[in-house]
């Protein structure tokens, strides 16, 4: 049983996840709309059943959650695969919600090959790793 | 004990496949310079998330901004999900 409900943010998320499964109900996705719904659908029943599953790789991104003032995460589409897919979350807006508000890379970007590639930091050694912290089990929001 | 104080110091040897085995490292990721002298020095990487794209940024200021607004979509159904086939 699900322990959160899941929610799309406002308007993007909504207008994809519902371009996505009307195609999906009329038998129009094209090959990458198929591959993304496929990775879409496990990403969202393992946010559902566990947040912290290992093969989300949940991380709180810090500077999106300074810029809106509450705890952003990240989760991987595919497994310790960034540029697969990149999906963001927050808790909320009820205790046991969790709204889907991004997805990277977008879809209808041409751009998109432009993040695949692997970045390193420039950093010293000893002055962390630049990775956010991952969420506490059940950290908002125990489900119903 | 200054950063750049010496740990470990040892002699090493290029293998049959050109490689040098770095003993007790704890980084993943080097950048490494190779010096006209001969020397090769490999400075520590720490891997950092991939870049997030304008429009998903916009698409996402968007959603916490309807989010506080008390707007949201309904939630997926999550039955008719793990039924589906994609």
């Amino acid at each position: 049983m699900a322990k959160f409900t899941v929610e799309m943010g406002l308007p993007e998320m909504e207008s994809l996840w519902n371009e996505l499964l009307s195609k999906f109900e009329n038998g129009t996705l094209a090959g990458d709309e198929r591959l993304l719904l496929k990775k879409l659908r496990k990403a969202i029943l393992f946010l559902a059943e566990n947040p912290t599953h290992p093969g989300l790789t949940s991380h709180e991104i810090k500077p999106l959650s300074d810029r809106y003032g509450q705890k952003v995460w990240q989760s991987y589409l595919e497994n310790r695969t960034p540029a697969a897919g990149r999906l963001f979350w927050t808790y909320g807006p009820r205790k046991g919600v969790i709204t889907i508000i991004g997805l990277e890379p977008h879809p209808e970007s041409g751009k998109s090959r432009g993040y695949d590639r692997l970045r390193l930091s420039k950093m010293r050694a000893g002055e962390g790793s630049g990775i956010g912290e991952r969420p506490e089990r059940g950290s908002r929001g125990k489900g119903k | 004990m200054p950063s750049t104080a010496t740990l470990k110091e040892y002699d090493a040897h290029i293998d049959a496949k050109k490689r040098v085995t770095i003993r007790g490292v704890s980084h993943g990721f080097f950048r490494v310079v190779h010096r006209k002298d001969g020397s090769i020095l490999l400075k520590p990487r720490a891997l950092v998330d991939a870049p997030i794209s304008g429009r998903t940024l916009r698409g996402m200021d968007a959603a916490i901004k309807n989010l506080r607004a008390g707007k949201h979509s309904k939630p997926v159904d999550l039955k008719k999900l793990a039924a589906m086939k994609a």
